[in-house]
């Protein structure tokens, strides 16, 4: 494009084509964005580089700005940003990365489909993500940072009467120039109310989040920090709240790291403020924090306010003189602040010994000290109040909620008593608890008289009391009526029950102490509480009520067994079906009942009742793998309840699903699958449609249909959002199958954020079948960033759960992942004897269950240095797996073959097995499949592409040859990190002396099917230098060629 | 996993008995010295942890954490 056609920034001046009227425009002016508004494209010249801008529709709708330029051949492209901004500094520090950045991180990112809004600068575009771009963006509909609760970020208004205590703003101040100022103690001594009071003062702005216990997921947590960061400069915030907006989830070190470069461009202080951080608990977001008070950018500064020290390194910033803390004993009122308060603040005249005493009783405790002030304005004798308050032992809160209550009229006094063992308080709720009639008068008064109530909206229509407060009334009618707490508790049931609230009417239920009540509830609801999924909720419930009213309850039984089975538990299922039969009066021979003549309850309910306990006998025997028992209950179900019971549906349709899948029929089962999610879908059995939907994404993903697999866990997803009901059980799943989708595309950042949710998720319901597989993505994503002693140790926590529940088929699979990882540590000793102990059968079942442990068989003796019978062993499995339709395993088998093959020196059927698997493989993106098989499937991909392109031997596509270079690409990154890691951590072993830092870098690229040029570009050396590095390493490991060297290499474990 | 055990937890200052109710079902004693002692029935580690975290919560001072 001619220069003068094309509207061009110099400096930070914009320089339009003639025939435009204005000639030129200061960039950051209002004429800039005016223009930009209406500007398709502009050229920038700038010190540091030069680069063309062009406007770009996003998907969602909006523009953004993205500069392109074409750099030592390559086209280099990065995201600048919206209109807003595009600043002198955006364009020039855009123009600088794109110059800088070395040429492998630009080349061949493919182009994300439109939706980017995510930053390319800053965070580098790895090869790693390269075929996982699709995914990520079709995984995109997960909105996982949903609605910010805007509250959260405000900072509490400072009522009225409070206190000035200058002497701890000053320390507050002072701690600016600190990285960390930590407010530790317990309730009630004003952490809050102090920092708001500062926070209203200080000179720096200051950024607020009160934290609650949903924030220790680690994604929502950084989400309210970036926005409260965002609501104090907008402008710098914009691209990391466009991250976190950003359709994509990112991942946790991408979002503390773009904040931490952010955080550096800020001219000013900035504080930024962390309430109630003693809720949190989650590891990630005290590593998180960690990370950024490590990496502390200048001019930010935190404060955090907990009841207990939080996991951070203190000691090491206190050492460091990098803390400032104020605790329990800091904040106690000194007898001035307590003077002041007394006197200044609750008008009251008291004599410095009555403040004395009142000050050495509560130990400066703001919030006793506060109680006494309410209880002084009401009494006649201060002096007396105070003599006999000093001279009591009794506990603080004791005491002085005695006498403020004694001080309200009887009809107050009543109503706080009542209640007080309510979580929440409205008016309709207290009238029906108190029998009062004016309770929004009553809740308005108490609000009014400062009686600790607290309004928790802004309708005034939920109220609760300060949690110290009602903590005391509570325990005060427990000492003084405890039989009225059971009424009232029934009656708090009641109407909770009448509202539809079940889960508090059955609390309150059970506190009340009538089973009968609970029980009644439980029962009614039980369709509910099952379509909810809220099994741990039932199993807890359950075990509260004693054995013999569950058991007269033959609908309570089968609820109970229907949570105990949907958790794994199937002997207690079981155990309670026996007392169904037996309260039925039907004796059971496994498939068929004999039911006598005028048993107890309508027909129709029997029947119901039969056919519920032929369904859970049928899922019961499906988890045990008997599955012809399982068919043969099913149909028995369906027989007892044709057309009724969706659940019944559900159970038969599944079963059918695992039949057909053990015979190896894929087709059928993921039909049946299919079946059974829409039947549960349809009748809302969400817990059971999800369950449903990921076993057919799973069954989608051993066919081989890695796309259709990630989009059935997608539509899972966007069903659980669509879901409004609250909680239900069985969440993690898609998530640790998505995780396991994404680590095949090798993108190990999101496939290590799905698979910790799924686990997050999974352990909150207890469900091992979930956390299981989670846990072997995350151990995969370790080994392929090379910490193999990583991997090991997660797939030992993994084995040790897996034992402890008894799934011993997961047992088989970890130790399966096991045994690669030793190969891959070159630990064949351990491996050799794996195989020799296991007693395994290479002429055994060779059926899916037992798929990866055969191959992890294959693999010992390709490492062993016996291949024939490797090939033996795969040539069966390859024809079990394309029998049963298993594209995934036939892919997998083929890579494997190919190495088999080129061990035996077959290298022409090596490349022509190695091209079919290629080819199955290309359209659907796999890359862990053969990356993960390591250096010698680099070097035969490497002869592949090369000779592929001169046309001997093989033949490939040109798809198939850019996705061959898209996998080097991929080995080639990875053995380099390798290296780095190696250099870095200092662990070198005997071999590694033998050849320098510089010959192991090139050894490996040469291992990856580098070509000596491309080293050459790589390492930035000319050819020669390269030629003379090889010429080195081939003489140090006593090498004529090639392969000679690479096989020494291996020997010495320098690969 | 750890099994319950009993244990006898001190704190400072007198307790109504009232309290027992957000104290896992623990007794509420009282000494002479004017401490309080919770004690009773079995806990597992995480039950008692959320003993010391609501002795924690309400500002009552923790003498002593005994195993019986």
């Amino acid at each position: 494009m001619p220069r003068s056609t094309t509207p061009t920034v110099q400096g930070n001046v914009l320089s339009l084509p003639k025939d435009e009227q204005n000639l030129s425009i200061i960039v950051g002016t209002p004429d800039w964005k005016a223009w930009l508004g209406t500007a398709k494209k502009f050229s920038f010249v700038g010190t540091r580089g030069t680069f063309t801008a062009r406007k770009e529709r996003r998907q969602r709708g909006g523009w953004y700005w993205k500069a392109y330029c074409t750099y030592e051949g390559n086209l280099r492209r990065a995201y600048l940003g919206k209109s807003d901004a595009l600043t002198v500094e955006r364009l020039n520090e855009i123009a600088g990365a794109l110059t800088e950045r070395s040429t492998e991180d630009w080349r061949g990112a493919p182009e994300p489909n439109g939706s980017d809004d995510s930053p390319s600068v800053g965070s580098a575009i790895g090869t790693s993500t390269l075929l996982g771009w699709e995914l990520r963006d079709s995984a995109s509909d997960v909105q996982l940072h949903t609605s910010l609760v805007t509250t959260k970020l405000l900072r509490p208004l400072v009522r009225p009467n409070v206190v000035p205590r200058p002497r701890l703003e000053a320390r507050l101040e002072s701690g600016v120039q600190c990285k960390l100022t930590l407010v530790s103690a317990p309730a009630g001594f004003g952490k809050t109310t102090l920092l708001s009071c500062w926070s209203s003062q200080t000179a720096s702005p200051v950024a607020w989040v009160s934290l609650n216990a949903s924030d220790n997921d680690p994604l929502r947590f950084w989400s309210y920090v970036v926005a409260a960061l965002h609501a104090l400069c907008p402008d710098l915030f914009e691209q990391a709240l466009a991250l976190l907006n950003s359709s994509q989830r990112p991942s946790i070190e991408s979002i503390v790291t773009m904040l931490i470069n952010t955080l550096v461009t800020v001219t000013g202080d900035i504080v930024l403020v962390l309430d109630d951080y003693h809720v949190i608990e989650s590891l990630a977001v005290h590593k998180g924090l960690t990370f950024l008070l490590e990496q502390m950018p200048p001019h930010l500064h935190l404060v955090i306010a907990s009841r207990t020290d939080p996991s951070l390194p203190l000691a090491r910033l206190r050492g460091a003189g990098e803390l400032i803390e104020l605790r329990d004993i800091d904040l106690s009122m000194t007898a001035e602040e307590t003077t002041a308060f007394f006197t200044g603040v609750m008008r009251l005249d008291l004599s410095p010994e009555d403040i004395s005493v009142l000050e050495k009783r509560t130990e400066g405790w703001p919030v006793g000290l506060q109680l006494a002030a309410l209880s002084l304005q009401g009494s006649e004798d201060a002096h007396g109040f105070i003599k006999a308050f000093g001279g009591d032992h009794r506990y603080v809160l004791d005491y002085l909620v005695e006498e403020v209550l004694r001080q309200q009229s009887e009809n107050v006094q009543a109503f706080l008593l009542q209640t007080s063992l309510l979580d929440r308080l409205s008016a309709s709720l207290c009238e029906a608890v108190t029998g009062i009639s004016h309770g929004q008068a009553m809740l308005e008064t108490l609000e009014r008289g400062n009686l600790f109530t607290v309004p928790l909206d802004s309708d005034r229509h939920w109220y609760r009391f300060h949690h110290l407060f009602s903590g005391a009334l509570r325990a005060r009618l427990q000492e003084t009526d405890a039989q009225l707490v059971t009424e009232l508790h029934r009656k708090a049931c009641l109407w909770h029950a009448e509202h539809g609230l079940i889960t508090e009417a059955v609390n309150h239920a059970l506190a009340a102490k009538d089973l009968e009540l609970a029980g009644h509830l439980i029962e009614q609801n039980a369709l509910v509480l099952l379509k909810r999924g809220e099994y741990i909720m039932i199993i807890d419930w359950m075990k509260a009520l004693p054995g013999d009213s569950v058991c007269a309850r033959p609908h309570l039984c089968s609820l109970y067994a229907w949570a105990l089975v949907s958790t794994g538990e199937l002997d207690a299922a079981e155990a309670w079906l026996q007392k169904i039969e037996h309260r039925l009066g039907v004796t059971a021979d496994r498939i068929s009942y004999v039911v006598p003549e005028g048993s107890d309850g309508g027909f129709l309910d029997t029947q119901q009742m039969l056919a519920d306990v032929f369904a859970i006998r049928a899922t019961i025997a499906s988890n045990r793998g008997n599955v012809r028992l399982a068919l043969s209950l099913s149909r028995r179900a369906l027989e007892l309840s044709p057309g009724r019971e969706a659940i019944v549906h559900n159970v038969v349709a599944r079963n059918q699903g695992s039949a057909y899948w053990l015979s190896g029929d894929a087709d059928r089962a993921s039909k049946a699958f299919g079946e059974a999610a829409f039947i549960s879908w349809e009748a809302g059995y969400v817990p059971q449609a999800i369950v449903n939907f990921c076993d057919l994404a799973g069954i989608q993903a051993v066919e081989g249909q890695l796309h259709k697999a990630a989009r059935t866990y997608k539509q899972t997803l966007r069903l659980m959002a669509e879901q409004r009901s609250g909680s239900f059980a069985g969440t993690g799943a898609p998530y640790v199958g998505m995780g396991w989708l994404l680590y095949e595309w090798n993108d190990l950042d999101a496939a290590t954020c799905y698979a910790t949710k799924g686990i997050k998720l999974g352990e909150q319901d207890k469900l091992m079948e979930i956390v299981l597989p989670g846990y072997g993505t995350l151990a995969r994503v370790k080994q392929a960033r090379g910490d193999i002693d990583g991997a090991l140790d997660l797939i030992e926590e993994a084995e040790r759960l897996a034992r402890s529940n008894h799934l011993l088929q997961h047992v088989t699979r970890l130790s399966a992942f096991r045994v690669r990882l030793w190969l891959t540590q070159h630990n064949i000793d351990a491996a050799i004897h794996w195989a020799e102990t296991s007693g395994l059968r290479t002429d055994g079942d060779l059926r899916y269950r037992h798929e990866a442990t055969f191959m992890a068989l294959a693999r010992v003796r390709l490492a062993q240095g016996r291949p024939s019978e490797a090939a033996d062993l795969l040539g069966r499995l390859l024809e079990a797996a394309e029998r049963a339709g298993r594209g995934g395993s036939v892919i997998k088998i083929l890579a494997l073959q190919s190495l088999v093959l080129q061990a035996q020196g077959d290298r022409k059927e090596a490349l022509v097995v190695l091209r079919r698997a290629l080819s199955l493989a290309q359209p659907e993106g796999y890359v862990r499949t053969f990356v993960d098989l390591g250096a010698p499937m680099a070097a035969l991909l490497a002869s592949f592409f090369e000779l592929s392109s001169m046309g001997s031997l093989v033949t490939a596509s040109s798809a198939l040859a850019g996705y061959v270079q898209c996998l080097l690409t991929v080995f080639g990154s990875e053995l380099m990190k390798c290296q780095y890691k190696v250099g870095s951590n200092g662990q070198v072993g005997q071999g590694r002396d033998l050849l320098s830092e510089r010959e192991l870098e090139v050894m490996r690229l040469i291992a990856a099917g580098w070509s000596p040029q491309k080293i050459g570009q790589e390492l930035v050396v000319s050819i020669n230098t390269v030629k003379s590095h090889i010429k080195s390493i081939y003489s140090k490991l006593d090498a004529h060629s090639g392969t000679e060297a690479l096989a020494r290499a291996r020997e010495l474990k320098l690969l | 996993m750890s099994k319950p055990e009993t244990y006898e937890i001190r704190v400072e200052s007198y307790l109504g008995i009232g309290w027992s109710y957000c104290f896992e079902g623990l007794t509420i004693h009282h000494e002479e010295n004017g401490e309080t002692v919770l004690a009773g029935p079995c806990l597992d580690q995480s039950a008692l942890h959320g003993v010391l975290a609501k002795i924690r919560d309400l500002n009552l001072k923790l003498i002593s954490v005994k195993r019986t």
